[in-house]
């Protein structure tokens, strides 16, 4: 067969080799190593991403800590307010709060199950410097 | 525990209302008993704080309750009584040891009190711990119960688990009712909300406020308690409270008493 293909293809092999393009080895390295980056970029991107994901919840927990152990039971309730600034229901309130704590104290409780009703104390009380002014209320002297 | 006491919630809503006729064994009222002897007792002595054994010797006033004998005495938070009428106070018993000591000294009571590497001693007469006879006398009875049928959903009342009454815990098993000493009377009770009231991110929220906050999940729900009445208890679920900090405050519910109904009690 001597089809015009085949003269083609003889010619073309027939020609000398052409030599390469000096610069092209240095350009295929650069584009090598452009896209080792991209990919080294996204593969980071990525893990940084998943990590963070994955430490808002522990960050979250952390910076909650401290507000918990600041509730740590154990610790003494602080200074309350005078009796004079409560009113009778508040009081007996506290008091029955009070007879549940020294009941849940005495059965042993633990402080995370007896931080509730310690809760519902604080909430009763509005807070003062000291606890140390003397509280007389004709009521209370016999 | 707050997990074990929500999937018993779950547990107990799962099952048949079968009839459990028999009152809680008297678990508030034992605690109650403990604080203030019963009106036979000649005498019911209250020092007037909450105390509690912290390590060193004595006990530590973890409170100062209002209008009380230890208020009078100046007492403060932190304070640790050694002795009360030369009775040490070392003690895992903190109610029965100081009524046995503040008995034991006659007409005038006399404290060994530590505080901020100090000891001194304070006065005062036995009167000002003496609970008034009105206080200790029984006033009658009620009951509260978290058994039976809630309001319909409308009303986003759920059931809740009473954990401790006056203090003292109560049986792990359902009963249908707990009998209470007439007056009031405080409650500590866990939510019970079907898990369809939250959307998945907000029962990861809830779980997570959960595992984070444990018994300090619960609530207290003080409770005035009229005799021959019984009152149904149970949690109200705040729909406009579902916001992420809310779930993890525990703001998105509130203990409540939904329905009160005459019931003699003896």
């Amino acid at each position: 067969m001597n089809t015009p293909d085949a003269r083609l293809k003889r010619h073309l092999g027939s020609m000398p080799p052409v030599p390469p393009a000096t610069d092209l080895w240095p350009r295929l390295e650069l584009a090598r190593r452009r896209r080792v980056r991209r990919l080294k970029l996204s593969v980071g991107s990525a893990a940084a991403l998943l990590l963070c994901v994955a430490l808002v919840p522990l960050l979250g927990d952390m910076v909650d800590r401290p507000a918990r152990a600041s509730l740590a039971a154990g610790a003494p309730e602080p200074a309350v307010a005078p009796l004079q600034v409560l009113d009778q229901d508040t009081v007996e309130q506290i008091r029955a709060l009070d007879r549940a704590l020294q009941a849940a104290y005495d059965e042993g409780a633990s402080d995370d199950e007896l931080e509730p009703i310690w809760k519902a104390r604080r909430a009763l009380l509005p807070r003062q410097a000291s606890i140390s002014t003397p509280i007389t209320t004709s009521s209370n002297k016999s | 525990m707050a997990l074990s006491r929500l999937f018993l919630l779950n547990l107990i809503a799962c099952m048949p209302l079968v009839a459990l006729a028999q009152d809680a064994p008297t678990a508030g009222n034992a605690a109650a008993a403990a604080r203030a002897p019963s009106a036979s007792t000649a005498a019911a002595y209250d020092l007037g704080a909450v105390l509690a054994k912290r390590g060193d010797g004595g006990l530590t006033v973890m409170a100062v309750t209002p209008g009380g004998g230890a208020e009078r005495l100046k007492l403060r938070a932190g304070d640790r009584i050694l002795s009360i009428n030369g009775i040490s106070l070392d003690t895992l018993t903190p109610t029965s040891t100081v009524q046995q000591a503040l008995a034991a000294g006659g007409s005038t009571v006399r404290l060994e009190v530590a505080r901020g590497g100090l000891t001194f001693a304070a006065d005062d007469r036995v009167r000002a711990f003496t609970q008034s006879a009105a206080v200790v006398a029984s006033q009658g009875c009620g009951y509260v119960s978290n058994q039976g049928p809630t309001p319909s959903l409308s009303e986003n009342i759920h059931p809740v688990a009473i954990t401790k009454i006056a203090g003292a815990s109560t049986p792990l098993y359902p009963v249908n009712r707990h009998r209470l000493e007439a007056g009031r009377q405080v409650l500590v009770v866990a939510e019970g909300i079907p898990l369809t009231r939250f959307s998945s991110i907000q029962l990861i929220q809830r779980k997570r406020m959960v595992r984070q906050l444990d018994a300090r999940a619960y609530k207290v729900l003080i409770v005035d308690v009229e005799p021959g009445m019984k009152y149904h208890v149970g949690a109200q679920f705040l729909p406009d409270r579902m916001g992420r900090q809310d779930i993890l405050d525990n703001e998105y519910w509130r203990p409540v008493v939904w329905k009160e109904v005459p019931e003699p009690c003896r």
